[in-house]
């Protein structure tokens, strides 16, 4: 049946000006009207789909109309809605109308006139800079992102690796304190992952390929910078605990390498959290326990760890010494001052010597060492005369010095060989700022005369040596 | 749609001058909508129909003479002679237009639109008309 009621058209039909009308004419009006909706209608819904819109508005019928060549209709463009307002005809029939109200001319004219809208532009901001959110206004405020991060597991992730990390660790009865300031998600792959490795790395029954294996993967994988912050602070708290175990030391050291040499992480905010653990494994006074060392060895398995921790720092100042001023100072600072500290034990100080050559290359070696060299005689020669235990330890420092101002005089006999040999020898004579008296020096090339015959077995090494020390003079 | 709303509105503001002007106080905003609806359309049609005059005389760009002929299709020119020479001087239409702007129902539209008749004197229009410019040069630049 049709939607359009014929009492509608009577209405209508009244409103004209034409009282009787025909039940019929009535009923046939109305479905003409109906068939005149459905064709408008049709193509109003052309218009609304091929402007990709779901809601058929007052523009689309327009446009049907002006298709159908048909009159427009006026004043439906304004977005004002229409409200209809209701009134009985006293039939309990209630008859709609639209509002309407008069409205004056001078208020319109007069009234604000409307605000123009922005177009559409878009710009970029800082979501999170090296985990950090900014405090800019496009970011969501503290309150607002906890609100929003209801659903992720707040500490959980990384309460797990914490303990885990610390189950690690059965000699000490330490409790980790979890404080988890940043709300960490780590994947299962990447938990996984971490025990994993710390594991291996640990553990001493583990062959060398698994642990090798393991290294390999830190120092080549990408993806893994989530990680990052834990494995320092395994680092840290492994060194700290581990002062004992040999073992452990190294193997932390070949960790930190490992993590300094894969190219994808970005380590620099780290390097201060790494640098303890490598001074430590340094310039320890006392790494080790007395039985971890083959007696019977020449040189105890301790000097290869500070070996292998002054190479680490010689990669840490390379790299990053020249992006961070107080870095090297800092490090000089400790290591000189364990050097001239004629208190601690002298494998610190083998440690501090290789660790300033490694810092500061040649110049440091010019600068600090080869003045306090007189001193040091002070301190090592009474250790070697004597024959005491301490003496293995004493030669292992002599060794250390010769071995850096042989690195100092390598550098500098280069620098003689290009030039004039008249010259070379005069600025490397300038160079050498302390003058170190003839005495001590005398007394020093004898030991050291010693020591080479002993040691190097050249006597193109004693040679050099000599020139040396007439070059200091 | 809001950028449609805001020229709606903006020219409702023209036609409801335009009402004042010839005397009209107060309306239903439907009428006044319709108003600003006819309005709408006949300036979309004389542009409609430079655009078409240009377009076949082979150009892009719409020049004067475009503008004036559609004036004339249009209605906006009369008295037209289409029996005239093409050589033929007739500025008969064009004079009664000009007549018209300098004639008093353009002065009353003047007067109600606040554009003061001096040249000294910024209009509340001008004014408006200043604010918008930079309004619209910020919302083109801020990007």
């Amino acid at each position: 049946m049709s939607l359009w009621n014929g009492d509608t058209i009577k209405d209508v039909s009244e409103s004209v000006g034409v009282v009787n009308l025909n039940e019929d004419v009535a009923k046939n009006l109305a479905m003409d009207v109906e068939y005149r909706i459905h064709q408008v209608l049709q193509e109003a819904l052309k218009f609304m789909h091929h402007a990709r819109r779901t809601t058929l508005g007052t523009q689309d019928i327009s446009n049907a109309l002006r298709v159908l060549d048909v009159e427009p209709l006026y004043g439906y463009e304004s977005a004002r809605p229409l409200r209809f307002g209701e009134a009985s005809l006293g039939q309990a029939q209630p008859i709609f109308y639209v509002e309407d109200d008069e409205v004056d001319f001078e208020k319109l004219i007069n009234a604000p006139l409307p605000k123009v809208p922005r177009d559409v532009t878009f710009t970029g901001h800082w979501l999170a800079i090296e985990g950090v959110q900014p405090a800019i206004p496009q970011n969501p405020t503290p309150s607002e992102a906890a609100r929003l991060s209801e659903t992720t597991p707040k500490g959980a992730s990384c309460n797990t690796t914490l303990s885990i990390a610390s189950t690690l660790n059965p000699t000490t009865n330490e409790t980790v304190t979890i404080k988890p300031l940043v709300k960490h998600v780590l994947s299962k792959e990447l938990q996984l992952y971490f025990e994993r490795i710390s594991t291996s790395i640990t553990d001493e029954s583990t062959s060398d390929a698994i642990r090798n294996a393991a290294l390999a993967s830190l120092r080549k994988d990408p993806g893994l910078h989530q990680l990052l912050p834990y494995f320092v602070q395994f680092i840290s708290e492994k060194t700290t605990h581990g002062l004992r175990s040999l073992f452990t030391l190294t193997q932390m050291m070949s960790l930190t390498h490992a993590l300094l040499e894969n190219d994808s992480f970005f380590i620099e905010p780290y390097v201060s959290s790494l640098i303890p653990p490598i001074l430590t494994c340094l310039i320890g006074k006392h790494l080790g326990s007395s039985s971890s060392s083959d007696p019977h060895s020449q040189t105890p398995a301790h000097y290869a760890l500070r070996d292998l921790s002054a190479s680490l720092l010689k990669l840490v100042c390379k790299r990053f010494g020249d992006s961070s001023h107080t870095l090297k100072p800092r490090l000089t600072r400790t290591c000189l001052k364990h050097f001239l500290d004629p208190a601690k034990p002298l494998p610190t100080h083998y440690g501090s010597i290789i660790g300033l050559a490694a810092i500061g290359g040649r110049e440091a070696v010019r600068v600090l060492i080869l003045p306090n060299t007189n001193l040091y005689e002070k301190v090592i020669r009474p250790e070697i005369e004597d024959e005491g235990a301490r003496k293995s330890e004493a030669e292992m420092c002599l060794s250390a010095l010769v071995g850096v101002i042989k690195q100092l005089e390598e550098e500098e006999g280069e620098g003689g060989r290009r030039g004039e040999e008249g010259k070379g020898k005069m600025a490397s004579r300038r160079s050498c700022r302390a003058p170190v008296p003839k005495r001590s020096k005398r007394s020093l090339s004898e030991s050291w005369e010693n020591w080479s015959v002993r040691k190097c077995g050249s006597s193109g090494e004693r040679r050099w040596l000599k020139r040396l020390l007439k070059l200091g003079g | 749609m809001t950028d449609s709303e805001v020229y709606f509105t903006l020219l409702r503001v023209s036609a409801a001058q335009t009402l004042r002007s010839a005397g009209i106080t107060a309306a239903k905003p439907s009428v006044v909508d319709a108003f600003t609806d006819l309005l709408a359309r006949y300036l979309t049609l004389l542009g409609t129909t430079t655009r078409n005059f240009a377009e076949s005389g082979g150009r892009t760009q719409a020049e004067l003479i475009d503008a004036r002929m559609a004036m004339e299709h249009v209605g906006l020119l009369r008295p037209i002679n289409i029996f005239n020479d093409p050589g033929d001087d007739d500025t008969e239409a064009v004079d009664a237009l000009v007549e018209w702007f300098r004639g008093p129902q353009a002065a009353d539209l003047r007067r109600v639109a606040g554009h003061a008749e001096k040249e000294g004197q910024v209009g509340k229009s001008d004014e408006w008309l200043g604010a918008t410019k930079k309004l619209s040069e910020k919302r083109n630049t801020t990007a």
